[in-house]
């Protein structure tokens, strides 16, 4: 017997799955303590805890934390409480709160200096946010209806950015737009406020309800999940691999307290999902616009200028590789089923940065492409694995365990 | 040591002087019983461990097929056509699995009435004439249920259907397990029945079993629970399926390979079993994903002498025709494994040009059968829902077994069994008896294909006389087959020219009696010209009558 075998005979006769769940969350499945291992990222390895709790006091309501250890001067954590229907209505409250702290070389921060040895910067920062919001639809069928969302949020935030060794003389990489590339806020320690709000359209996947039931029931993939309300069969949409529909969102932050900070950083974001010839095969485009506006001689911080790169945009190249005061994205991927739950992809993305409107151009795009294939749920990504390459850097790969594009 | 009654001692002596003295030898006579019920001592149960059994059989066991040079140089040569499979260990000298503790011959060789068919392994249902006393329930799992016992004092499990498929998973049940026993494969007694809840009381000593092996008392709330979830009859009547508890002492599952080592009685590794390798045709019939190691069971049993010994049945069959249980079937069961490396390799390759056209979805005109349809059907490509190491090391001549016993099921054998159902709706019922027939002559065309479908022979009347299963399956029409036979002495030597015939009979004139012959047979249908050979060895007596020895098949 192979000791796999040994293993998984093992784990089935002593319940190894459940058990470990039972260890580690109640009886409900609704409250967890869970640790966790992070393998890189913005303060590198580590491990840490992370609580979550689903159903507080009985209400719904849902809390999650989580904290993670990679040295004494690289922690990061979250926070978040979200009441999904206030008082039983549409509306709904989210707070939250992250803190970084990190002098990792791998960080966003440090995206731009990464080849040079010789410099390394430090950041620590805070951001507090509590946000009410309201939805088209709440209850069983949200999932299944198109999406729209409006929220607003009002945050408080601290940065604290700074030259970790190498001083703070202006970069000279290629990533950064000449704005970045003056390092703003640099050696100072920022608080302000924040207002903003976004709104969400989102029919992604989305398709009418049905008298009679289809078979399989959702099309491309067998398993998928459909409710049965007063006769009709609505599918849950499947955000995580949407082969028709858009989702179309605005967001618009206005930044300001000590030290002239204060800016306006709007973006704006299209999604298409455009079905092929087979089933399962679908051509997926994004369009995604971001600007900060200065007022005079205020500035943005470092930190909270528009940054390319990492495993969502631009993926053939590091997270934070472009930096400056707009950006603009186009991303297409060509998705196909290869089986029930996974897929693959082969994606372009073109990208630049800039400083101001008149500085964009054809010849400023930066192109990366590859592939990869993802594993999923009936509705929700479980795991991606894609490597990305550009001309710039070496060849990227890279998991990833959430898709919002 | 192996031990025989004098009684059977003395037939035997018996028979080998009558045959010495007016017939074929003993010893040449074809072999219709494996002597695989003697007295064992009680076996060692082994469990059942349904996730490695997937791992093992989708990972494992064709990796190690692969680094297994007789396999894979009997695959490779097949596919150049120029050797054939590893054949079945099983066989008598016709080609044939003998009966056994896993199979009996019936409907193929000893026709059986609809009403034989339909009647199945005995149409035990629970007495409805009195109480019936719950023993235990279970609430979760696939389908809810309890056991019960019925004023007879027989036990019997009884499971309902849940959801919005109704009848769907309890008529495949019923019907197949009928399919199952007619083919010849021990199976339990499975029913549609109706009762009224008020027939129900708790047995003191009634128990509520749950998944994690722990049980504590079943109290009247719990039964009325199950029962909520169960929608009545417009009469009040609950429909469930019945399956009666099987005599003996269950030690496990066989397993589709390997053997049970301390089993005396268990000699032919069960991937080279005639019987279990030709399942797959016939589960390919019933669209029986589902057949997998968990969904066989072995029963130490007592013999008719008293003898002890393991019984092997054929269990489950709530995931056929169009059911998987709960659910409808996914439309590309049958057509992959779950998990299926090679096909996700094709579709990753071909940038999902690879189109699978039974993802398109598709409405399902009759809910009480579930997705079962012949239009993606492919009679030698069908798969379990992952990989059966009987049915992958199946070669033609066992494909062409199974697919005998298929085409014997006429018409009106469907039509009867079908009826078991229970099905309300008529027009579900025609379809799913349209459907089980067409599905037949597509196993019947692809198989008869591929082997010389020439069976049945005996000598008679100076005759060596045979069907043509094609013919009798109506899959071929008479006029458009021709047959070819060479008659050989045992030597080789030609007894006369080749004779290209019409009729299924070849005329044994001028053949020398009391000796042993050869018939090679081939049959020309008009789109496929003649076909591969079939070698019938024969023995004729003086009186013109005689006995088929042995039947060679080329594939």
């Amino acid at each position: 017997m192979y000791p796999l075998g040994e293993f998984t005979i093992h784990a089935e006769r002593s319940r190894l799955p459940e058990r470990s769940l039972d260890f580690f969350m109640n009886d409900a499945r609704t409250f967890g303590v869970f640790p966790k291992v992070q393998f890189g990222g913005e303060t590198g390895t580590g491990g840490g805890v992370k609580i979550f709790h689903a159903d507080l006091a009985g209400r719904r309501k849902q809390m999650e934390l989580g904290y993670v250890y990679s040295g004494r001067r690289r922690q990061a954590g979250q926070f978040q409480y979200h009441d999904p229907s206030l008082a039983g209505t549409r509306g709904y409250a989210l707070l939250s709160g992250e803190f970084l702290k990190t002098h990792n070389q791998n960080s966003s921060v440090n995206a731009s200096v990464r080849d040079d040895p010789t410099r390394v910067f430090a950041i620590n920062q805070v951001d507090a946010a509590f946000s009410l919001g309201w939805r088209m639809h709440t209850g069983r069928l949200a999932a299944a209806r198109p999406f729209v969302e409006l929220e607003t949020t009002f945050g408080w935030h601290y940065r604290n950015f700074r030259a970790d060794l190498g001083g703070e003389s202006s970069l000279t990489d290629q990533g950064s737009s000449a704005g970045a590339a003056l390092l703003p806020g640099i050696g100072e320690k920022l608080g302000y406020f924040s207002w903003g709000g976004r709104l969400v359209l989102d029919n992604r996947d989305h398709r009418p309800p049905v008298q009679e039931p289809p078979h399989p029931w959702f099309g491309s993939l067998p398993g998928e999940r459909v409710l049965n309300v007063e006769g009709m069969f609505y599918r849950i949409r499947n955000t995580a691999y949407a082969t028709r529909g858009g989702r179309v969102s605005l967001v618009g932050t206005y930044g300001s307290g000590a030290d002239d900070v204060r800016f306006f950083k709007a973006a704006g974001e299209v999604q298409g999902y455009l079905p092929l010839f087979n089933p399962g095969q679908v051509l997926a485009v994004r369009g995604r616009l971001e600007r900060v506006f200065m007022f005079g001689s205020s500035f943005a911080p470092y930190a909270d200028l528009v940054t390319l790169g990492g495993g969502k945009e631009m993926r053939g190249f590091r997270r934070g590789f472009f930096r400056g005061e707009g950006s603009l994205l186009v991303n297409v991927e060509y998705r196909y089923l290869i089986w029930d739950s996974w897929n693959a992809f082969f994606f372009w993305d073109e990208g630049q940065v800039f400083d101001r409107f008149d500085e964009v151009s054809w010849t400023a795009f930066h192109s990366t492409f590859g592939g990869g294939v993802t594993l999923r749920t009936a509705s929700r990504l479980l795991v991606k694995f894609q490597v990305g390459y550009s001309f710039a850097e070496k060849p990227l790969i890279g998991f990833s365990f959430a898709q919002d594009f | 040591m192996i031990r025989m009654n004098p009684h059977s001692l003395w037939t035997l002596l018996f028979a080998l002087v009558l045959y010495g003295c007016a017939g074929p030898s003993a010893n040449r006579l074809p072999q219709w019983m494996d002597a695989d019920m003697r007295d064992i001592p009680k076996p060692t149960p082994v469990e059942e461990f349904q996730k490695w059994d997937f791992i093992d059989h989708s990972l494992f066991y064709p990796l190690g097929t692969l680094l297994d040079l007789e396999w894979t140089a009997l695959r490779v040569a097949g596919r150049l056509g120029v050797g054939q499979g590893k054949q079945a260990d099983n066989l008598n000298a016709l080609d044939e699995a003998p009966n056994s503790s896993w199979f009996t011959n019936r409907h193929f060789h000893h026709r059986m009435s609809p009403e034989a068919v339909a009647e199945g392994p005995g149409s035990s249902q629970p007495d409805t004439s009195g109480i019936w006393r719950v023993k235990s329930g279970k609430t979760v799992g696939l389908t809810p249920g309890f056991t019960i016992v019925d004023p007879l004092g027989k036990r019997y499990i009884i499971k309902f259907e849940v959801g919005q498929w109704p009848e769907m998973s309890s008529s495949a049940e019923a019907i197949s397990t009928r399919i199952f026993h007619a083919a010849g494969y021990n199976v339990p007694q499975n029913s549609v029945i109706f009762f009224r809840p008020e027939q129900l009381t708790l047995a003191p000593d009634a128990v509520l079993r749950f998944p994690d092996g722990t049980r504590r008392p079943l109290t009247a709330d719990d039964l009325k629970h199950i029962l909520k979830a169960v929608d009545p009859r417009p009469d009040g009547r609950l429909r469930a399926l019945s399956s009666a508890y099987l005599d003996g002492e269950p030690l496990g599952p066989p397993g589709f390979h390997g053997r049970r080592r301390d089993d005396p009685n268990d000699r032919v590794l069960h991937e080279h079993r005639r019987e279990l390798r030709g399942m797959r045709v016939i589960s390919s019939w019933l669209h029986d994903t589902d057949r997998r190691t968990a969904n066989m069971l072995d029963l130490y049993v007592s013999g008719e002498r008293g003898n002890r010994f393991v019984r092997h049945y054929v269990i489950d069959f709530g995931s056929t025709l169009g059911s998987n249980n709960r659910t409808p079937h996914a439309p590309h069961y049958g057509i992959d494994y779950l998990w299926d490396p090679g096909s996700m390799a094709k579709s990753l390759l071909t940038l999902g040009f690879r189109s699978r056209d039974v993802a398109v979805p598709t409405i399902l005109p009759y809910p009480s059968i579930g997705y079962y349809d012949n239009g993606s059907f492919s009679p030698g490509g069908w798969v379990t829902s992952y990989p059966n190491a009987a049915f992958l090391w199946r070669t033609d001549r066992d494909g062409y077994w199974g697919a005998k016993i298929v085409m014997s099921f006429t018409d009106a054998d469907i039509a009867a069994v079908v009826k078991t159902g229970r099905l309300l709706d008529p027009d579900a019922e025609a379809e799913l008896r349209r459907l089980m027939i067409e599905l037949r002559d597509m196993i019947g065309r692809y198989w008869f294909e591929r082997v010389n479908p020439l069976d049945h022979f005996r000598v008679e009347g100076r005759s060596l006389v045979f069907e043509d299963l094609a013919v009798t399956g109506g899959i071929e029409e008479r006029p458009n087959s021709r047959y070819r036979a060479a008659l050989r002495a045992e030597d080789e030597r030609p007894q006369g020219p080749e004779q290209v015939m019409e009729s299924t009979s070849v005329p044994l004139d001028g053949l020398a009696p009391d000796r042993y012959y050869v018939c090679d047979l081939w049959t020309e249908r008009p789109t496929n010209g003649w076909s591969d050979r079939t070698r019938v060895r024969f023995y004729l007596g003086k009186d013109g009558a005689g006995a088929v020895v042995g039947i060679g098949r080329e594939d």
